[in-house]
């Protein structure tokens, strides 16, 4: 289906092009913010990015998923928005991090409204720093393999898994720090 | 917590930070500058084309005057009245005047042909 949009495309019929504006944009929305963590910033890089893909579609070789060539894109551009993340972050020891504290976070996590575990969530992304928030959007959230996180990423499928891994226990740290401090609010 | 069930709670967690654009007008427009850059890739593709053609059509001109003998130098040190030189190239004036109205008319009509085609 894809490939036969993308040969429609090149051969000049554009209206095709919305298929993947409308399949892909807010995934690739979801990614540009992770890195970016402006709404604003992301949808004008998202926008770009379509605009980028559509120039070069004749370069893309359709050896992978358009999907995976997209987000690559929509990686590189908005890292080089980004320039350098000079936030400081949670300082995380992961170490530290045991199956009693990820059962902790579920006990708590399962309790609240579904609005409070989004702002929850969104919150421990937004102190985690930007490759972690990236690989697990990407890992989780678009459930990517780790050959296509690779392509994307540029990260080697061992070193990936092992990142993947260590963001999620930092992620695991920061929700349990902030559901702490939310639950002794509430006493 | 075994390795699976940490993997499927970490699943639905992060399932609740997904994102959408909120901006209704978002495709449309993004579809707008799509058209126009698809407009613009159009127009450039042709003016290199008939670009191409014009200096086809020069090198034939110059061609043509070499076989005729003419030597517009030569015409030029002879007089020096615009009138004469005219009268001389007059033929070639127009030949050439004709190809540049060619080209201008078919980058407009093959740009207007291909856009309708494009929005269909």
């Amino acid at each position: 289906m894809e490939r036969l949009y993308l040969q429609k495309i090149i051969a000049g019929d554009i209206s095709k092009f919305s298929y993947f504006i409308e399949k892909y944009k807010d995934m690739a929305f979801s990614i540009a913010y992770r890195i970016i963590n402006d709404r604003e910033d992301a949808e004008e890089l998202v926008q770009d990015s379509f605009l980028k893909a559509f120039k070069s579609l004749h370069k893309f070789r359709q050896d992978s998923k358009f999907s995976t060539w997209f987000y690559r894109i929509i990686v590189n551009n908005s890292l080089s928005k980004l320039n350098r993340d000079k936030r400081e972050f949670y300082d995380v020891d992961i170490d530290a991090v045991s199956n009693k504290v990820i059962e902790d976070v579920e006990s708590v996590y399962k309790g609240l409204t579904i609005s409070d575990q989004q702002k929850f969530i969104n919150i421990a992304l937004h102190e985690l720093n930007v490759e972690d928030r990236l690989l697990l959007t990407l890992f989780y959230l678009n459930e990517s393999s780790i050959e296509e996180i690779s392509e994307i990423t540029d990260i080697t499928q061992e070193n990936l898994k092992m990142k993947i891994h260590r963001a999620r226990k930092k992620m695991y740290i920061i929700l349990e720090r902030k559901l702490k401090t939310e639950i002794q609010n509430l006493l | 917590m075994d390795t699976q069930r940490t993997e499927k709670f970490t699943r639905e967690i992060l399932a609740k930070s997904k994102l959408e654009l909120t901006n209704p007008d978002f495709s449309n427009s993004l579809m707008n500058k799509i058209r126009k850059e698809k407009k613009k890739q159009i127009i450039i593709h042709d003016l290199v084309l008939y670009s191409l053609i014009f200096i086809s059509i020069d090198t034939i001109i110059f061609a043509l005057l070499k076989i005729m003998n003419i030597k517009i130098s030569e015409i030029t040190q002879k007089t020096s009245s615009f009138v004469h030189i005219y009268q001389y190239t007059k033929p070639l004036l127009f030949i050439y005047l004709l190809a540049i109205v060619f080209i201008l008319v078919s980058i407009l009509s093959r740009t207007q042909y291909k856009y309708s085609k494009m929005h269909n």
